[in-house]
């Protein structure tokens, strides 16, 4: 006995985005938490380690969140004016910060005692980081230099000088504890070595340097800057304003950047091309991503306060569920084999014969009711969400020459839902012959009581209004053709290859969606249009 | 034409070319035949009998018992083990496995030709049995019994009006023969025998009134009838000696009953029909029970002695094992899968595939099958649309989708299919689909799924033999009835998550809104033939720029096969077949090589040699090689009935064929009566001579020499001296085969200019084969249809080979003259030389 096989219902999903399992990881996110503060949110830290609190520097103060409840855990307003770039220590312990006036505030955030100040930068320090392995930490201020310093007793260990504007941006490599990176408005991104305190590589970007990620893979680094970035590697155009922040995530397997346009993309980082995008309501700040993914923070200004989102991973709540069904399934007395229980080897073992879930359309077909069927996919989440199954269910229904019987007897409710969907969906070039077809079925079967009920008739008006479209447009199209086709016969013979081809591939695309290019006046008028330019 | 093609017998005795059946047969035409150890099934198939395991599905033993048509097989009940076959001239023969002899009596109760038996049923001890005799012309039966011994006894007639119903097996006998049961027009008639009134039997009529009755079962213990109807409905009768017997109506089909049959103790009754549904009725607690989609119609159904199997006989030559105690299937026998109701059920025809060295071919509906020749046996079956079998209802046919052309890559790695269905009232389904083989699983994945890729009808589809370079993969063309054909390429689709391709159209041609009904790509790759309409057009493939068109103003025909020259010396030749005419055109040169009349149904082209291969509709096979008209081999009625497709299989291995064009492959085609037949060429001599023989027809084939230096050189003379005289009437184009030259070129357009279509070996070989085309009728009398603006450059050249030709003929003909004067040892030496 061959299995049922399922009503063919894929065939004409290749218009949408296609679902790859990026969108899919990425979509897991949960609905954003957003919290918002008074000034817009300079930077987004989270902790490297559990329980991974989350800074968020804001105005003169660091709020640190605690990840899980996204409550505020400890508030730092050890600050005069506003601060800038808390950073977390690689072991979670310290937070430091910049501030507007110049100095860099260590903290333990967990007293909220402030344990050291650095003093000695004449502007703004935007970004600060900790030097991993020694009791370093290195700034980058508004007064072109970058600073080296001691935490136990708070002096210089160098000063990197040799940038022409602010530096914005700035890390150190995880690679090297004596390389560190910094990235200035100046246009350039330059490699010092704090052993010798000078530029070692120095990189014209072309704009102004928001921002900076360093890959931890070996000695190679891999740089990608903002917007229209100066290649290295890559280039990467995808947003159309100022990108402000990048990330890292998926085990170093993405990297993320947030703009201005109020869209954070997410790259593949083998091949730069963008896998997902995610939208948010204000212009992007700044971002941060918790280890896992468990967590994606993003700070971002609207209209002249800041606005915080936090979103969690839904994995472990889907994982609990499944968790639950386990238990449920070793709860159950009939499942359960004690465990002191051996198969022995001249045991006869049934294996568990598990059968495969139909669709309820499916079910109805495969017993011929055909007019339940109709019913089951008439349901307005499958007609309006998921066209393509109503779709293939009534071809299939078409097949089995059911159709008519699956129309046939429907009250005004029911039939005014099938004549909706056809009047929606009777244009859609996929979906049209199909759809033709059903009209047509519906026609035959109510064609001769349509005058009892007004509601009705206005639907097949309607349907009429849609159908008398249709051919105007056709109409239209064969015209737009005709011209064409004038181009593609004075233009063959003689003309160089490349061109003709163009022409031809044109013609192709052109005759193999005949019924698609009649119903797409813009797509068909644009592609005429490039083929003018490309005869003349 | 046909029918003088037939009249005329050419040289026979020395070269032999049979047919060699390559498959089982139908094995579903009758009921089979469970052995008392339901180990093994015994059906009927053409003259023989094919014994089946039913536990691993293969075939056992094959009995040849019978000189025609063996009508039915079935177990005896006298003895176990004993089997009971009777064929068509009435012959029945007593056998069994084990000691192979078989005791045969004729029993044809009348020696009319006209008159076949169509069934039969033993029953009782002594070998009595009932005979069913059908004469031609008539409506209804004749009934016979017979009773051993034969030889004294007499057939007596029971009836002479009995309906032979769906599956010619309208009879049944109770197992003791007590009763006999047979439909009789609107009725079921009884005949009981009496013990008072001795011979005679009581004969009962019970009306069924407006559903004729279509099967019978008879109850194996207990005299209960079950019949089965047109409506589907199943009615038991009880108690049947009496006026009015007690019916009990059993309704779950919609169409006809095709069979019934009881299980071993009587409990259960299995029914099937064209809902592919296999009922189970337990006639206690009334309930049913389904078995379905057990692939296409159910033809019939047997039980087993020990209520261990029920076997159903499908439409499609397969018989599934259906285990009665769990009543699930088993396994499934399979023979070429072919649907033996309709006429011609492999419209895809048939396509080699050099991965498993089979032919891909339609099986089952919606799917093709990999059947492997060589061993006769089916591989597997590809499901190519993708749906479920959709049985036919009371009120309406239903049309499933059918795979109509298949077209296969060189490599093996890619395939193509089209698939068309038309219901003729909703809008049609035409799709394409381009088919992976991925070696790691050994499995084909659908790669693109095309829906109307051609507004109307899909005539052709092919692969481009060899890629040019840069390609991923050959090209794929289809072409169809709204005149256009259109390219397929390969695309790299490949994005982070994984290698992949796709299939895009990437060109178009269409040429004065002519369907467009063949299409094919030449060896090389680089040129493109389609036929519209009776026009042959040339392109190339990559641009899809038109290159030249060539057609004559007589040849009028639809188009219906393109093929290319396929070895050194004929790539320029491209032969194309109508139904009429076979024809070659030079496309170096733009002209009509040569033309033949013959009445074609298929042609084939040897992938690994020159030689191609026109079938007639008369079932005569013509080889010849692309650059003449002569005939290689030929043979008349090689098949009864029309072949529908061909195709040369490659030999797995070395051949002991003892003619050349039969070395490489073997030509393998598909009739209409769905048998797959192999060409085998037999011989009287041993095959080094032969050999000889075929290389000496290089030198040959253009004398018309008397004197033979071989036999097959014989062979030709005599079939050319043969023709001569209605060459001379018949100079309209009314020759039956071979050598009619057509003297006319025809130029329409400027063609092939480039040089680099064509490889510069190849080139030169052409250029000698050119020279070699040495006709000279053809040369004196040629009438040039010369276009205006063909430049005078050409004309020079023409007469420059014409010269070239002569001297060449010259040449030849005393080097003919050697050959004739010459021994055949001086020949050879020349040969070795």
């Amino acid at each position: 006995m061959a299995a049922f096989k399922r009503t063919h219902t894929r065939g004409y999903s290749r218009a949408a985005a296609k679902t790859t399992s990026d969108t899919l990881y990425w979509r897991k996110l949960d609905f954003p938490v957003t919290v918002k503060e008074f000034t817009a949110i300079d930077s987004v830290d989270i902790s490297p380690v559990e329980p991974h609190y989350i800074a968020v520097t804001s105005g003169p103060k660091i709020d640190v969140y605690h990840r899980e409840t996204t409550q505020v855990w400890r508030n730092i307003t050890r600050f005069q004016r506003a601060a800038y770039g808390g950073r977390f220590r690689q072991d979670g312990q310290l937070l430091l910060a910049g501030s507007e006036e110049g100095h860099i505030k260590l903290f333990n955030h967990r007293q909220k005692q402030l344990l050291r100040i650095f003093k000695g930068h004449e502007g703004p320090t935007h970004c600060v980081d900790f030097i991993p392995g020694v009791s370093h930490a290195v700034s980058f201020s508004d007064d072109k230099t970058a600073v080296v310093w001691d935490i136990s007793n708070e002096d210089k260990v160098c000063t990197l000088a040799g940038h022409m504007d602010f530096i914005r941006t700035g890390l150190t490599s995880p690679a090297s504890q004596h390389i560190i990176l910094t990235g200035s408005y100046d246009h350039t991104v330059r490699l010092w070595d704090t052993r010798t305190a000078s530029s070692v590589l120095s990189v014209d970007h072309g704009a102004p340097v928001e921002s900076l990620v360093c890959f931890p893979s070996g000695g190679c680094e891999v740089r990608v800057w903002d917007a229209i970035a100066g290649r290295l590697l890559s280039k990467l155009s995808q947003h159309h304003k100022t990108i402000t922040c990048l990330a890292l995530a998926n085990d170093k397997k993405r990297l993320l950047s947030g703009s201005l346009d109020r869209h954070i993309k997410i790259y593949d980082v083998e091949t730069y091309s963008v896998v997902h995008t995610i939208s948010y309501p204000a212009p992007v700040l700044c971002m941060a991503v918790a280890p896992g993914d468990a967590t994606l923070a993003v700070g971002m200004i609207a209209g002249g306060s800041g606005l915080m989102s936090f979103q969690h991973r839904r994995t472990p709540e889907v994982s609990t569920q499944l968790a639950t069904k386990e238990a449920n399934a070793k709860a159950n007395i009939r499942n359960t084999i004690s465990d002191d229980y051996r198969t022995l080897s001249d045991d006869h073992i049934v294996p568990s014969i598990s059968t495969e879930k139909m669709a309820k359309y499916d079910r109805m077909i495969c017993k011929f009711e055909y007019s339940r069927a109709l019913d089951a996919v008439m349901v307005s989440f499958i007609a309006n969400k998921c066209t393509s199954i109503s779709v293939g269910v009534l071809q299939e229904l078409i097949r089995r020459g059911g159709i008519k019987t699956a129309v046939a007897g429907r009250d005004v409710k029911k039939l005014t839902a099938l004549l909706g969907f056809l009047i929606k969906n009777i244009r859609h070039p996929a979906y049209k012959p199909v759809l033709m077809d059903v009209a047509n079925a519906v026609i035959d079967v109510y064609g001769d009581t349509l005058d009892e009920n007004p509601k009705l008739v206005r639907h097949f008006r309607r349907l009429k209004e849609e159908v008398a479209a249709e051919l105007q447009l056709c109409v239209e199209h064969s015209a737009l053709m005709g011209a064409i086709q004038m181009f593609l016969t004075t233009s063959t013979p003689h003309t160089n290859t490349s061109s003709l081809v163009s022409v031809q591939q044109l013609a192709t695309t052109e005759c193999s969606s005949t019924r698609a290019a009649m119903l797409h006046p813009s797509s068909t008028a644009t592609s005429a249009s490039n083929v003018v330019v490309e005869v003349n | 034409m046909a029918t003088t093609a037939a009249t005329r017998e050419p040289a026979q005795d020395v070269f032999h070319i049979q047919s060699v059946q390559k498959d089982w047969g139908p094995i579903v035409h009758y009921r089979p035949a469970v052995s008392s150890s339901s180990r093994l099934v015994a059906t009927a198939s053409g003259r023989s009998i094919k014994i089946f395991s039913t536990v691993s599905g293969k075939l056992l033993q094959e009995h040849f018992h019978h000189d025609c048509k063996v009508v039915g097989v079935q177990r005896s009940s006298a003895r176990e083990d004993e089997f009971v076959s009777c064929d068509e001239a009435g012959t029945v023969c007593f056998w069994s496995m084990q000691t192979k002899e078989a005791k045969k009596f004729n029993l044809s109760p009348s020696s009319n030709q006209k008159s076949v038996v169509v069934s039969f049923n033993p029953f009782d001890e002594d070998r009595q049995l009932l005979l069913l005799v059908h004469k031609k012309g008539f409506k209804t039966g004749h009934l016979f019994s017979c009773a051993a011994p034969y030889s004294t006894k007499l057939p007596t007639l029971l009836s002479k009006s009995v309906e032979l119903g769906v599956n010619k097996a309208s009879v049944v006998v109770s197992s003791k023969g007590e009763h006999v049961a047979f439909i009789y027009r609107r009725g079921l008639i009884i005949l009981t025998k009496d013990s008072k009134l001795g011979k005679e039997r009581v004969r009962q009529i019970h009306m069924v009134g407006e559903r004729p009755l279509t099967c019978l079962a008879f109850h194996p213990n207990q005299p209960v009838i079950a019949s089965g109807d047109v409506t589907g409905r199943i009615v038991l009768w009880y108690d049947i000696c009496n006026k009015r017997p007690i019916r009990k109506q059993l309704h779950w089909h919609e169409m006809p009953v095709a069979d019934l049959a009881f299980s071993a103790l009587g409990n259960e009754l299995y029914s099937g029909g064209s809902e592919n549904v296999l009922v189970k009725w337990q006639l206690s607690s009334e309930s049913h029970y389904f078995l379905p989609r057990l692939g296409l119609p159910i033809k019939f159904i047997t039980t087993d002695s020990k209520n261990n199997l029920v076997i159903t006989a499908h439409l499609d030559n397969a018989l599934s094992i259906i285990s009665a105690r769990d009543f699930k299937k088993q396994g499934t026998i399979q023979g070429l899968s072919m649907n033996t109701e309709s006429k011609n059920s492999f419209p895809a025809g048939l396509t080699y595939d050099p991965c498993t060295r089979s032919l891909i071919l339609n099986g089952r509906t919606g799917h093709v099958q990999f059947y492997d020749p060589h061993h006769s046996r089916q591989l597997y079956h590809l499901d190519i649309t993708m749906s479920n079998y959709y049985s036919q209802e009371r009120h309406q046919r239903i049309q499933n989708t059918e795979v109509e052309h298949v077209a296969m890559s060189r490599d093996g790695l890619r395939l193509a299919t089209a698939e068309f269905r038309q219901d003729l009232e909703t809008s049609v389904e035409i799709r394409l689909k381009f088919w992976h083989f991925k070696e790691e699983d050994q499995s084909w994945y659908l790669n693109t799924s095309v829906d109307l890729p051609h507004q109307k009808r899909i005539n052709n589809i092919t692969f481009q033999p060899t890629p040019t370079p840069g390609q991923l993969a050959p090209l794929c063309v289809s072409c169809g009835d709204d005149g256009k054909f259109k390219i397929w390429e390969e695309e790299d689709a490949s994005d982070i998550y994984g290698t992949k391709s796709v299939w895009r159209s990437t060109g178009v041609g269409f040429y004065r809104h002519l369907p467009a009904t063949a299409v094919r790509i030449s060896p090389d790759g680089s040129l493109l033939a389609a036929g519209f309409d009776s026009i042959l057009t040339i392109w190339i493939p990559q641009s899809c720029q038109l290159k030249g068109t060539l057609s004559q103003p007589y040849l009028t025909e639809p188009l219906q096969q393109v093929e290319f020259g396929n070895s050194e010396g004929c790539w320029s030749v491209a032969i194309t077949r109508t139904h009429r005419w076979v024809c070659a055109w030079d496309l170096f040169t733009c002209t009509l090589s040569w033309r033949v009349s013959v009445m074609s149904s298929c042609m084939a082209v040897d992938p690994l040699s020159s030689y191609m291969a026109v079938f007639s509709e008369a079932g005569s096979v013509y080889v010849f090689e692309p650059h003449s008209s002569e005939l290689v081999a030929c043979q008349q009625g090689t098949s009864k009935s029309r072949p529908t497709s061909a195709a040369f299989v490659p030999r797995v291995k070395a051949s002991d064929s003892c003619a050349v064009w039969n070395e490489k492959s073997s030509l393998m085609y598909i009739t209409e009566d769905q048998t797959l037949q192999s060409v085998e060429v037999m011989a009287d001599l041993n095959s080094a001579n032969d050999k000889i023989a075929g290389r000496v027809r290089q030198l040959v084939h253009h004398s018309e020499a008397s004197v033979a230096p071989t036999p097959f050189a014989a062979l030709i003379a005599k079939t050319r001296t043969a023709l001569t005289p209605e060459e001379k009437v018949g100079q309209v184009g009314t020759a039956s085969h071979g050598v009619q030259v057509e003297k006319s070129s025809a130029l329409l357009q400027q063609v092939l200019s480039e040089a680099r279509v064509y490889h510069l070996d190849s080139f030169a070989a052409l250029a000698t084969e050119f020279c070699k085309m040495v006709i000279p009728e053809a040369v004196t009398s040629e009438e040039k249809q010369t276009e205006i603006e063909m430049d005078s450059q050409l004309k020079e050249k023409v007469n420059s080979e014409k010269k070239k030709r002569k001297r060449l003929m010259k040449e030849k003909k005393n080097d003919l003259k050697k050959v004739a004067e010459s021994d055949f040892s001086d020949l050879l030496k020349a040969l070795a030389l």
